[in-house]
């Protein structure tokens, strides 16, 4: 249970500081009468021994301060990054005619801090990507589309990928409708569709994300699932998307997806 | 000159105008203005989203000059001016303007032709000669640049039809080329992988299309290297420092020499070196 609670509201005590570390990023959070003072720094990894530090190490920290004089509460947002990730597996494989498979694989989150102000409105006061990925281009160059690039290992059980709350583990199904064979190097996941939900020990799901090949040359179904996974029980929603699918977008993303395997 | 004193006499037009005309004048001007500003609002609101800024640009003036003329019309008609004297006038009137105007008619016709065209739209970057900026306006007679110091630089049209013009912006990515020379004893291998990881670590590089490195041949002092990387337009500045300082840091790290013009001096047929003799032994 060493994460549990990590995405609910959490009291703060005055001038006492805080560092949150999640991964190679460290938040530091204090309070000082109607001041919230949030850092954002770098820290070791390889010295990360617990997720909470009471002390803030101002070297590596650029601060921002806010006035409000709400409660003296914040809470942590997960988010998905703003743009689609172009997936590498780091093994790419072929899926052969006519056969489905389910993979897991999982996306960096970014993290955000809000707090309540007067009227008890909650304001986010900054969000980090806890991991920074590079960036990549996706499609041709006129009509393509500015992405992350992520390489991955793809799973094809969940249960090794509960390591830290900052990452989502995502169910991937691709069904491959064409007779042809397809060859998976490049998949371009467009996470802004997808919404959070947390396990109790305070670990990330996505939705799940269904995808049809029926070949290089025709548009591809993508799918979004709009509840939780059903693959772990007792998973509360977190987070929205950022942008909700329609079918336009969704008409959109097939002809994204439509020259992924020979680009 | 008959015809001016047929249309209008200043004597005539005093003795037309009186409170109420003047009244009525005041409240066409009033209503042509917010009328005007009506429409520049409601434009923005409906149709902003789907039409490019030079498109609505383009509209707005269209109903501001075409509202113009009504109301120089109405006022026309206030003051019971014959307005058909007025079209028999303004053929003189047009042979002189025209005569007067060659360059401007060249121009206005060159912006239609770029408005049909559309090499550019209002917020791209371009280039045209030795200016480079931002178009902030493209008008009848000429377009407006603001260039990256900040000066307003206007060009006209007829110039930018008969001008090579490059859209710096025009598409979503954009492809930076770095020359880099090093020395003939560098191992090139090496050179190629380090500048490849260099452009994997820099976080302004696109990973896809992957970067160019190509070994452009053997030159009088180095072998140059040409290093192409892809980038979102937007990030211009920030890739150019950020790559430049990666290149010069990892290549100070993993020992790779720069190369620069030098000329070397031997003596004899052979590449020998060039032979000094020690005369006299400085003292301290």
């Amino acid at each position: 249970m060493k994460y549990a609670g990590i995405w609910q509201e959490m009291k703060f005590e005055d001038q006492h500081p805080r560092t949150i570390r999640f991964g190679d990023k460290s938040l530091s959070i204090n309070r000082m009468g109607q001041n919230w003072q949030i850092g954002l720094g770098t820290s070791d990894p390889q010295e990360m021994d617990s997720l909470w530090s009471d002390s803030v190490n101002p070297e590596n920290q650029e601060f921002d301060e806010y006035i409000t004089e709400g409660k003296s509460s914040f809470r942590l947002k997960p988010s998905l990054p703003d743009k689609a990730l172009v997936i590498s597996p780091l093994r790419p494989f072929n899926i052969l005619p006519g056969e489905k498979v389910t993979f897991f694989l999982t996306l960096p989150v970014w993290i955000g801090l809000s707090v309540n102000n007067k009227s008890q409105k909650e304001i986010q006061l900054k969000e980090f990507p806890v991991s920074d990925l590079s960036q990549t281009w996706f499609g041709d160059s006129l009509g393509g589309e500015l992405c992350y690039g992520l390489q991955t290992e793809l799973y094809s059980d969940w249960s090794p990928l509960y390591s830290v709350p900052w990452k989502a583990v995502c169910p991937l199904t691709i069904s491959n409708k064409s007779p042809e064979i397809l060859p998976l190097s490049r998949l371009c996941l467009r996470v802004v569709y997808l919404s959070l939900y947390a396990t109790k020990r305070g670990y990330l799901w996505t939705n799940e994300v269904k995808v049809q090949f029926k070949g290089p040359d025709q548009v591809s179904q993508i799918t979004f699932g709009q509840k939780a996974p059903d693959f772990e029980k007792g998973l509360s929603h977190i987070r929205s998307p950022r942008e909700t699918p329609d079918k336009s977008i969704i008409k959109k993303s097939f002809g994204f997806f439509r020259g992924f395997s020979h680009y | 000159m008959n015809y001016f004193q047929d249309i209008i006499s200043l004597s005539d037009l005093f003795e037309k105008i009186d409170v109420n005309i003047l009244i009525r004048l005041c409240v066409y001007g009033v209503l042509s203005f917010v009328i005007l500003k009506l429409f520049h609002l409601l434009i923005k609101k409906m149709i902003r989203s789907s039409v490019s800024l030079q498109t609505m640009m383009l509209i707005q003036k269209s109903f501001k000059y075409a509202w113009g003329i009504i109301f120089i019309l109405i006022i026309l008609r206030e003051f019971q001016i014959d307005f058909t004297a007025i079209l028999g006038a303004a053929g003189i009137v047009g042979v002189a303007f025209g005569v007067a105007s060659r360059n401007s008619l060249g121009n206005l016709i060159s912006g239609l032709f770029l408005i049909g065209e559309k090499p550019f739209e209002i917020g791209d970057v371009i280039s045209i000669e030795d200016k480079k900026g931002v178009v902030h306006s493209i008008d009848t007679l000429s377009i407006k640049l603001r260039t990256f110091d900040n000066l307003y630089v206007r060009i006209p049209n007829e110039k930018i039809i008969n001008t090579d013009v490059i859209n710096i912006t025009r598409f979503p990515i954009r492809r930076m080329d770095l020359d880099i020379s090093v020395t003939y004893a560098e191992d090139l291998e090496k050179v190629m992988s380090v500048l490849k990881d260099i452009t994997l670590q820099n976080r302004f590089c696109l990973n896809e299309p992957e970067a160019l490195i190509l070994l452009k041949g053997f030159y009088a002092s180095s072998i140059d290297v040409l290093l192409g990387v892809w980038f979102e337009k937007s990030n211009f500045i920030q890739l150019k420092n950020s790559l430049v300082l990666d290149v010069k840091k990892r290549f100070d790290a993993e020992g790779i020499e720069f190369a620069f013009p030098h000329v070397s001096v031997y003596t004899g047929t052979h590449t020998a070196p060039f032979p000094l003799t020690l005369e006299k032994e400085l003292k301290n």
